[in-house]
């Protein structure tokens, strides 16, 4: 009884040192270890992270028109304001007017001088500050603009430190058409993030 | 090696004959054989783990002193791995300072610019890749999460009938990631952040299992990151390049916050839908949004008392 006990284990044995060896190869040859098997996904382009507003407004109150750059006074010190809403002349065919009930070009430019606007005083105001213009309707998000809770900040929020960059309406909203624009989502997390077969080697790290 | 044999008791008490001896022999060697083959992983270490790394302290155990070296050692490392000079330094609190974060969900339109700002900005492995914000597409009339998708790829965003829920560590003011660290890696700090010390992580994941807003990611294999992209810009408890193996997680950009700037998320967000502020200034946009806007949590009754609120205005 004792010795087929020993001959079983003398064959375990074996097979124990069989495996062990077939181990020791396959480490020592490094078949499993340090291979890297992650599907690469390069950079995201660096537009679907851009910091920039979705439009850029005029400074300045201009037109351009066959590849030149008018001012409104060109053509409107001789040409006389019209209340027919969206009767445009050539030169504003380029306008989308959707801005709800506000369809008359007058709601919002000065009556007198196409280079201003109108604040809720009938007083002209410059291009710059066209949210006193904006205000007239739409108090309510003026006072969460104002307070930030409406469009967009960048840079501090600790004032003692640096500036906040508030940016005004027209940076995000178009005053002829004022809905916000549908936009191109930036790419879609990577499901499947690993290969079955092998692309390069893990390296050292910190 | 016989003479010890010899002296052992049990199956190598008995007289062993030349054969035997020679069995003996050869499984004891393949097996020492395959134990210095299964070491040798640890080749590796010449670069990867030095002894100073092995024997570092817990964050809040580190002197000034010690931390300066163990900053000056990471800044060498990462120069020799992405060639940039990194700015890497330990920043730290700012006093009488809480942030909170607002969202209002009826200005989000899903477009994702906060997920790759975020990923940008703090050196997330791009392969395999790795996200701080989920932007969840739901179903309009519910707020269940379970209902939404992180995979949406229409040609342009907002569509009918969805709305986006963007979702990222909501900071909570009573963690449950923290209380299930079994070892003090992830704490909160007094101006509301939870970080986590990279090198005092040992990957278990119990925070990622314990938290419920699925915020936290783990490290599968080696981050990659483009050299150019890497961002120098980097704070020791924030966005320097993690190792394989730890956990991360949002931090609200505290190496840009602390220093009084805005999150990256909230700068990229091309409708302006994110406030971001110290709730323990009263004038402040954040404090505005709080006393004047309907803002809720996720998840209330989990009891975490998030800092990061949701509205709708």
């Amino acid at each position: 009884m004792k010795a087929t006990n020993q001959n079983e284990s003398k064959q375990y044995l074996w097979w124990i040192s069989f495996v062990f060896c077939l181990l020791a190869l396959s480490f020592f040859f490094d078949v499993w270890g340090g291979k890297r098997i992650v599907k690469n996904n390069g950079s995201v382009e660096k537009k679907y992270f851009s910091t920039e507003t979705v439009r850029t407004p005029l400074k300045e109150p201009k037109l351009l028109k066959e590849g030149e750059w008018y001012r409104c006074n060109d053509c409107h010190q001789s040409i006389a304001p019209s209340d027919v809403k969206k009767s445009f002349f050539s030169a504003h065919e380029s306008v989308n007017l959707e801005h709800g009930v506000n369809n008359h070009c007058l709601s919002c430019h000065s009556r007198d001088n196409r280079e201003f606007l109108v604040d809720s005083h009938g007083d002209d105001i410059d291009f710059t500050r066209s949210e006193l213009s904006c205000i007239k309707c739409h108090g309510v998000v003026y006072n969460d603009w104002v307070s930030g809770a409406h469009g967009r900040i960048n840079g501090y929020w600790d004032k003692t430190k640096g500036a906040a960059e508030k940016v005004t309406c027209v940076a995000c909203h178009d005053p002829h058409a004022p809905q916000f624009k549908s936009m191109e989502p930036s790419p879609a997390p990577v499901i499947l993030n690993y290969l079955n077969s092998i692309v390069q080697k893990d390296e050292p790290h910190e | 090696m016989s003479d010890s044999e010899k002296q052992e008791p049990g199956i190598l008490d008995e007289k062993v004959s030349r054969r035997d001896f020679l069995k003996r022999s050869a499984v004891v060697a393949s097996g020492a054989a395959s134990l210095i083959a299964a070491m040798s992983p640890l080749r590796l270490m010449e670069n990867g783990l030095s002894a100073e790394e092995f024997v570092q302290n817990h964050y809040k155990e580190l002197s000034k002193e010690e931390m300066d070296k163990v900053i000056a050692r990471l800044s060498k490392k990462i120069e020799e791995r992405y060639d940039v000079d990194a700015n890497l330094r330990d920043v730290k609190p700012m006093d009488g300072v809480e942030y909170v974060y607002a969202l209002n969900l009826s200005r989000c339109n899903g477009s994702r610019r906060c997920v790759h700002a975020c990923v940008n900005e703090n050196n997330q492995s791009r392969s395999p890749e790795i996200q701080y914000i989920s932007v969840l597409k739901m179903p309009k009339g519910t707020m269940d999460m379970e209902q939404g998708t992180r995979q949406y790829e229409p040609d342009e965003v907002p569509e009918d009938d969805s709305f986006y829920l963007p979702v990222q560590c909501q900071q909570c003011e009573n963690p449950p990631c923290v209380k299930v660290c079994p070892v003090e890696a992830t704490w909160q700090e007094k101006d509301g952040i939870t970080v986590i010390d990279y090198n005092w992580c040992i990957g278990c994941r119990y925070c990622e299992a314990a938290c419920p807003y699925w915020a936290r990611r783990f490290n599968f294999a080696e981050p990659e990151i483009p050299k150019d992209r890497v961002n120098p810009d980097m704070g020791y408890l924030s966005n320097r390049p993690r190792p394989k193996g730890v956990v991360e997680k949002c931090h609200f950009c505290l190496h840009r916050t602390r220093e009084g700037r805005l999150p990256a998320c909230l700068e990229a967000c091309p409708t302006g839908a994110r406030i971001f502020g110290n709730i323990l200034d009263p004038e402040s946009e954040i404090s505005f949004v709080l006393k004047n806007k309907r803002v809720f949590v996720l998840k209330e009754e989990a009891g975490t008392l998030p800092r990061f609120f949701y509205f709708f205005d």
